[in-house]
């Protein structure tokens, strides 16, 4: 209760412009968020660890959608229908691409984060259509496996500009995958 | 809490947080679209039937009565797909009323069929203009459809069946609306079941074709 009193305070001075309200908004909805999912995804016998990235996913999402609210649902309830969708499309996709990847090429597959699913030459082919912005991050930490402070390096971004450029990136891949 | 989640809700922050337009204006800009669309597509393609202004302004009321229906099922299915379109919200109220006009304008041609000797009763089942109704309404509702679709797409539909499945009836009243002012068919009790019959394909059309349509990321 006191939690959406004051989640919803927060993202109303957010949305006023109050950028560091709209940060704590986002940040302590997150936590919320990925408390219920490890639960959720417990029970239902998933691997809790891709809780974080289920939230990161949720949490643009929240972003994206921040017109969608209507201040007369309770904010987490708002929220929570949100990752509930988000939640089974990132399923679906998953396992939708997981069932379009060729068994026949002898190629090494790679379960990565998220909802992309990599194969060691069918990456290249579809990562040079992606924007330059999304592409570099992701081949520097998916495939050549530098982690994102070193990419942040090296590509000159800050270190969440490339967290958010992949999770873009994959985003776009995995809709390309479908 | 987390260092992937802070690091991300600091670099959204940083983003440009002045939200999209209200969800009213959206669908409402997107709903006379589709009533534009619907109403060219009956008047410039299909025509409007010949005696539409002697009907409108005489006492059958007939053509009265079909766009009070059609203007019934916008009506109810308006709210619903605002709620639909909206995370968290419940509708489940609502959709009950929605089953209101078919039940009016059934009620309003079981009126006219008991005041029919009883071998005329089956006569509207006969009528040549069935294939006609059901595939012109559909033609009508579907690029309604699309307009709403997209519209509703820039919100934040979670349940893509039901959600496509009132759109469907949005549009299907629509398509009905625009259909009404081309119909020369009069007889309630045909207008009663062909018309409940081409919005109820709508509505099963859009509930197919939702989460390949409505789907967002």
């Amino acid at each position: 209760m006191a939690d959406e009193l004051r989640l919803k305070g927060l993202f109303r001075r957010g949305l006023a412009g109050d950028q560091a309200a709209y940060q704590a908004f986002l940040s302590e909805l997150g936590g919320l968020l990925e408390r219920q999912l490890c639960r959720q995804l417990g029970r239902m016998g998933q691997f809790e660890g891709h809780a974080e990235d289920i939230v990161q996913e949720v949490l643009i999402a929240v972003h994206t959608k921040r017109h969608t609210y209507d201040w007369e649902t309770p904010v987490t309830a708002w929220a929570r229908a949100i990752a509930r969708y988000k939640l089974i499309d990132l399923m679906r996709a998953r396992t939708q691409i997981a069932a379009d990847v060729p068994f026949d090429e002898s190629l090494h597959t790679v379960v990565a984060d998220g909802a992309a699913v990599e194969t060691a030459s069918a990456v290249q082919s579809v990562l040079r259509s992606l924007p330059e912005k999304l592409r570099r991050p992701i081949e520097l930490m998916k495939v050549g496996g530098y982690s994102s402070a070193e990419t942040a390096q090296m590509t000159d971004m800050s270190e969440a500009a490339v967290k958010v450029n992949v999770h873009r990136g994959l985003k776009a891949l995995a809709r390309m995958w479908r | 809490m987390s260092e992937k989640i802070e690091a991300l809700a600091e670099a959204l922050s940083r983003e440009d947080i002045r939200p999209a337009a209200a969800p009213k204006v959206t669908l409402g800009a997107g709903l006379i679209v589709a009533f534009a669309c619907a109403l060219a597509l009956s008047l410039v393609v299909l025509g409007a039937r010949p005696d539409l202004v002697a009907a409108l302004m005489g006492y059958e009321y007939i053509v009265h009565i079909k766009l009070v229906f059609a203007l019934g099922v916008v009506a109810v299915a308006l709210p619903i797909v605002l709620d639909l379109s909206l995370p968290g919200r419940s509708s489940s109220g609502k959709m009950l009323i929605a089953a209101i006009p078919f039940g009016a304008i059934a009620i309003v041609a079981a009126l006219e069929v008991s005041l029919l000797p009883i071998r005329d009763w089956l006569q509207p089942v006969e009528h040549a203009s069935w294939f006609e109704c059901l595939w012109k309404i559909p033609a009508l509702a579907i690029p309604a459809f699309a307009v709403l679709a997209l519209a509703v797409r820039r919100l934040a539909p979670t349940n893509l069946v039901r959600t496509g499945a009132y759109i469907g009836l949005l549009s299907g009243g629509i398509g009905t609306l625009g259909y009404a002012l081309h119909c020369h068919d009069d007889s309630l009790t045909f207008v009663a079941l062909a018309y409940s019959l081409a919005v109820l394909i709508m509505v099963i059309f859009g509930a197919a074709v939702g989460p390949r349509v409505l789907r967002w990321h």
